[in-house]
């Protein structure tokens, strides 16, 4: 019997080639872009699921509560707290610590910069990475010794076997390191990225900075990853309830006092189960960016759009076409078929469609599968899909969309009456009309809202990127590496030679690049103020501001006619140099004329603010800058005090003359080598690096374009074919028209304008939709372009846009049916 | 009895116009009758037809089919009546284009429960009796006029029906083979199965043992010829 019903089917779609095409293409990209995001969720979810304590295993994240800017959280916590968790906490079975830092490698000449981590013997027992070889019980309690993960003991030992063979490295200082153990590498589904891992080094975490305090005793930082294991049947209600005063029993006075908040209240503890990190972590920039819901969620939606366009098509299609099967069904229940059998004929067809339509899809999948993990910085593989569950994932999805997609067209289908088929010859009512022009009203709101929705995300992602900061950004690029031994105090020697360069035109020294994110504060005592005021800081040259092209709104900027260096403490100070009051003029900008108080520019020059314990230091402003966004432009301008630290002089910016940077980027790295051989350099450009952080965004926007692309188009295709049986169906009114005198212009005019309506009607509904969207998604900028007036525009263009779309597509068959004679028309039934 | 009509009326309704196709109709037809029923257009024989044929149900009346009153049935007691006892012949064939002559024909055992094999036996048979065997793997398309009415004719009788409902079987033909179709009822009504046919044409008429003429709605005359 079904070979029957198939053999009516296929020998349909034989003779109806766009039709099936259309169908088949349109459910393809819709079920392929719901497999994508089914493969990608399914990615999502499993992060950390090998690790087989992972029930019981927790970390402790902070978030920062600096005075004067807005809380981050951060994956790590202190150093010194292993102890007195350990200690406190019974709850608590084993406790590691770690720390992540750029090393190198030695067995090339300069070497090679791979991430280390320096771990304590807990290291992986909490952390239950599968060895290949070694034993973690014992492979971090052996000084000297190494762990490398299988990929990076292949790139720099070669072939194995690899225990006990020697490893030359190099942070602060080199050394010949044993291997103790190999790791398999760890899956891409891991938030842990560990490629050398060595014991804690007292001689680099060990060693103590200006104040006395070594890395792992610190409290004004949070440099340690910190992650412990709970002993079974324990839970964290005591040791949640409990963290914040036992922090604060060991937390200095002194730093609280400098910020005026608890230790507690500064770096704020909680503990974030692993199996959560990768997905709700709300600290990014661990050791790789996590995961968001929130992408999960709006390309599920948009998959999910997608798939409604291709199965409006599907639906509208097949009952508009109803006419075509209807002799079919009218004879099927002569011979006795009853609706039910029918009902289901149909149903099993549109399952048909929806089977072969997830075979093109799953191909499809595999040809972009590539580029989509390229955009998504993942590494999903292919395979995964024929996984039982997300066998039987893709087709649940299958038959669900055949079945609802059946549904409408098989009751209208096997609700045909065969009497007025059969014996009047009269055309069938196709009575779905309605429901039709509803849907394809529905289809172009989802266009209308992707148009909408992409337009917007473009032009704030480079609203963003290139909105006017203050200052020349042209042809900069900054040279990265200068606080290095290698170079020793020779950064200002570097800074002159590259100005001699060919295509150079001016070179200046500073602690960050312009466009680098805010690091470190000063807290400022100023008179009169009960609070303390932080202030993030820069360290420039005296020609900064210059060749930035920033000028002063009022006193002077930095000068080497005036007494504007300030004076450094070295590491190996006593208490008393230590102690010495100094004095430093500094620049500030009016964010920090506001945030100190002064009210105005000019009010703010010449007074003197103080920092240091006892507020002994004094700085003077000298000069204040205005808003000048030397920053990260992702987010929001803070209180700045620039001053000129030869002890900070760590990036060299350069202006370039535009013609051929990349030469003028040989030459500094040529003359970097020949000053400081076997030091590693690091060099960006200022517009990479300011991409770079809109990277998120600017993968959405691509990804949101290409679905949207592809959604449009399923759309139109859709509408193509359903207009050619619109107009079909039309043939003997337009000719009627003709007759009475109706020019072929005016026909097609009328049809386009009889078209217009569901478009504009869709585009109403279309506009706040985009909006509440739109305005969702912009709160995650810092500034945002004028939503009123780049919406009006954009709204405008989504209407003409569906509009001409909509023409487009029916044109063809409107010209046609107008231009052919009139006694064609009349002819046609 | 095979059918008994007791006034069977059949309105159709739109918004403000009402039409009655028929009126007040009284007909009985008995086990092995060939009937031939006649009259001007829009005098309601299609309309009658569909309702022996229980492709439409009526507004008023009875039907009694095989001595069981159907008026009351549902879509699909319906549908299983009409499957095991009725078959149908159109003036435009009404052959599925996408099916070829086998398929077209085995149509009408698909719904009966009947194996495949048994299936294939029965369709084989009767397209050797209707001479279209040679043809079995062809397209609707493909076929003259005359053998697509063949193969309409052996789709009607291949689950053997009770009764044969005929829609001006010849309209679409020439007068030779028009012939031919009303040379295969008489054969088909020798043999023993009723027929009841709709024809405009006298000649054709005249192969029945009875005319019924309809005018608006309403029996005229009945006339029964003597048996020969």
């Amino acid at each position: 019997m079904f070979q029957n019903y198939f053999a009516a089917t296929l020998r349909h779609l034989r003779d109806h080639k766009l039709y099936a095409l259309i169908n088949v293409l349109g459910l393809s990209i819709g079920l392929a872009s719901c497999l994508l995001i089914i493969l990608f969720v399914r990615h999502e979810t499993s992060y950390d699921t090998f690790l087989p304590n992972l029930d019981r295993l927790y970390r402790f994240e902070s978030m920062v509560n600096i005075p004067g800017r807005p809380p981050v959280a951060v994956p790590r916590g202190y150093g010194a707290t292993k102890e007195i968790f350990t200690e406190a906490f019974d709850e608590i079975e084993t406790y590691t610590i770690f720390q992540s830092r750029f090393g190198r490698v030695m067995n090339e000449a300069d070497g090679i910069s791979e991430n280390f981590i320096y771990g304590d013997e807990n290291l992986f027992k909490v952390l239950q990475l599968p060895f290949i070889e070694g034993d973690p019980e014992t492979a971090m309690s052996t000084p000297g010794g190494v762990v490398l993960t299988e990929e990076m003991a292949l790139k720099h030992l070669g072939e194995g076997p690899y225990l006990g063979r020697e490893i030359t490295l190099y942070d602060q200082y080199e050394r010949n390191h044993k291997v103790t153990g190999i790791l398999k590498d760890i899956p891409d589904t891991s938030h842990i990225v560990f490629d050398i891992v060595l014991p804690i080094d007292m001689q680099i975490q060990g060693q103590p900075d200006p104040n006395g305090q070594t890395a792992l005793e610190r409290w004004n930082g949070v440099a340690f990853y910190n992650y412990f294991t709970l002993k079974e049947g324990a839970n964290l209600t005591r040791i949640e309830n409990t963290i914040d005063d036992l922090i604060d029993q060991y937390f200095p006075d002194r730093i609280a006092a400098l910020v005026n908040k608890k230790g507690s209240e500064l770096f704020k503890h909680y503990i974030m189960p692993v199996a959560d990190i990768h997905l709700k972590s709300p600290s990014n920039g661990g050791m790789k960016p996590s995961g968001s819901m929130t992408i999960i969620y709006s390309f599920g939606g948009i998959a999910i759009m997608i798939l409604a366009i291709a199965s409006i098509n599907f639906m509208n299609l097949a009952t508009a076409r109803s006419t075509l099967r209807a002799r079919e069904v009218a004879v099927r229940k002569v011979m006795g078929a009853n609706r039910g059998q029918l009902f289901w004929q149909f149903q099993s067809e549109s399952l048909l469609f929806a089977v072969i339509s997830l075979l093109f899809a799953m191909l499809l999948v595999a040809g972009v599968l590539p580029a989509f993990n390229g955009f998504t910085n993942r590494e999903i593989s292919f395979l995964t899909i024929f996984e039982p569950t997300m066998l039987a994932a893709s087709l649940g999805l299958t038959i669900l969309v055949g079945l609802v997609a059946g549904i409408h067209p098989s009751i209208v289908l096997s609700g045909i009456r065969p009497s007025r088929v059969l014996m009047a010859n009269k055309s069938v009512n196709t009575g779905s009309a309605k429901l039709r022009a509803g849907l394809v009203i529905l289809q172009f709101v989802i266009s209308s809202v992707l148009v909408i929705g992409t337009g917007l995300v473009f032009a704030q992602t480079w609203y963003a990127q290139n909105r006017d900061l203050g200052y020349n950004r042209d042809n900069l690029m900054v040279i990265r590496g200068l606080g290095q031994e290698g170079v020793g105090s020779s950064q200002e020697a570097f800074r002159d030679r590259v100005r001699q360069l060919p295509g150079v035109e001016d070179a200046s020294l500073s602690n960050f690049g312009p466009s680098d994110g805010d690091n470190t504060g000063y807290s400022y005592k100023v008179p009169g103020l009960e609070q303390r005021i932080i202030v993030f800081f820069r360290s420039i040259d005296f020609d900064y501001f210059d060749m930035m092209d920033v000028d002063v709104i009022a006193g002077r900027k930095l000068d080497p006619n005036f007494n504007d260096i300030i004076t450094n403490v070295p590491n190996d100070a006593t208490e008393e140099e230590r102690n010495t009051p100094t004095k430093s003029n500094i620049v500030i900008n009016m964010a920090a004329v506001k945030a100190l108080g002064f009210g105005t520019a000019e009010n703010a020059v010449g007074k003197v603010i103080f920092t240091g314990d006892e507020n002994q230091n004094s700085s003077t402003i000298v000069g204040v800058i205005p808003n000048v966004h030397l920053t990260s432009p992702r987010v929001e301008l803070n209180a700045y005090v620039y001053m000129v630290d030869k002890a900070n002089f760590l990036n060299l910016n350069v202006r370039y003359s535009g013609e051929n940077p990349e030469e003028v980027g040989l030459a500094i790295d040529r003359l970097w080598q020949e000053m400081f051989p076997g030091t590693p350099s690091f060099r960006q450009y200022l517009d990479e690096n300011i991409a770079n952080q809109f990277r998120g965004e600017t993968i959405q926007g691509t990804l949101l374009g290409v679905f949207s692309g592809l959604a449009i188009l399923i759309a139109s295709m859709g509408l193509f074919a359903l207009s050619s049986f619109t107009v079909a169906r039309r043939t003997k009114e337009i000719g009627l028209r003709k007759v009475m005198g109706a020019s072929s212009k005016t026909i097609v005019i009328l049809l386009l304008r009889q078209l217009s309506t569901p478009v504009l009607i869709a585009n109403i509904i279309a506009l706040p939709i985009g909006w509440y969207a739109i305005s969702q998604w912009m709160q995650n900028f810092q500034y945002r372009l004028d939503m009123p007036i780049y919406f009006s525009a954009m709204a405008v263009a989504a209407i003409v846009f569906t509009l001409v779309l909509s023409w487009a597509t029916v044109a063809h068959h409107a010209i046609r049916v107008a231009q052919s004679k009139p006694i064609n028309a009349l002819r046609y039934e | 009895m095979l059918i008994q009509l007791k006034n069977m009326m059949k309105v159709y309704r739109t918004e403000d116009v009402e039409t009655t196709a028929l009126n007040a109709v009284n007909i009985d037809i008995t086990k092995g009758e060939f009937v031939a029923i006649m009259g001007p257009s829009g005098c309601g024989k299609s309309t009658l037809l569909n309702i022996l044929g229980m492709l439409d149900t009526p507004s008023d009346g009875s039907y009694t089919f095989l001595d069981e009153e159907i008026g009351k049935y549902s879509e699909s007691q319906l549908a299983d009546i009409r499957k095991r006892n009725i078959g149908f012949i159109f003036q435009s064939f009404n052959l599925i284009d996408e099916l070829n002559v086998f398929e077209n024909i085995e149509l009408a055992l698909l719904y009966h429960n009947i194996p495949a094999s048994e299936r294939r036996d029965r369709v084989t048979k009767v397209m050797e009796r209707m001479g279209i065997a040679h043809r079995a793997s062809h397209m609707p398309a493909q076929l003259s006029g005359g053998q697509q009415q063949r193969v309409a004719v052996a789709r009607a009788i291949v689950a053997e029906p009770n009764l044969i409902l005929a829609a001006e079987p010849t309209g679409n033909l020439d007068s030779v083979h028009g012939e031919e179709v009303m040379n295969m009822l008489t054969e088909l009504n020798n043999a023993g199965t009723t027929v009841v046919m709709v024809t405009h044409s006298p000649a054709h008429a005249e192969y029945a043992r009875r005319v019924i003429n309809l005018f608006d709605g309403q029996v005229v005359t009945e006339n029964l010829k003597a048996a020969e």
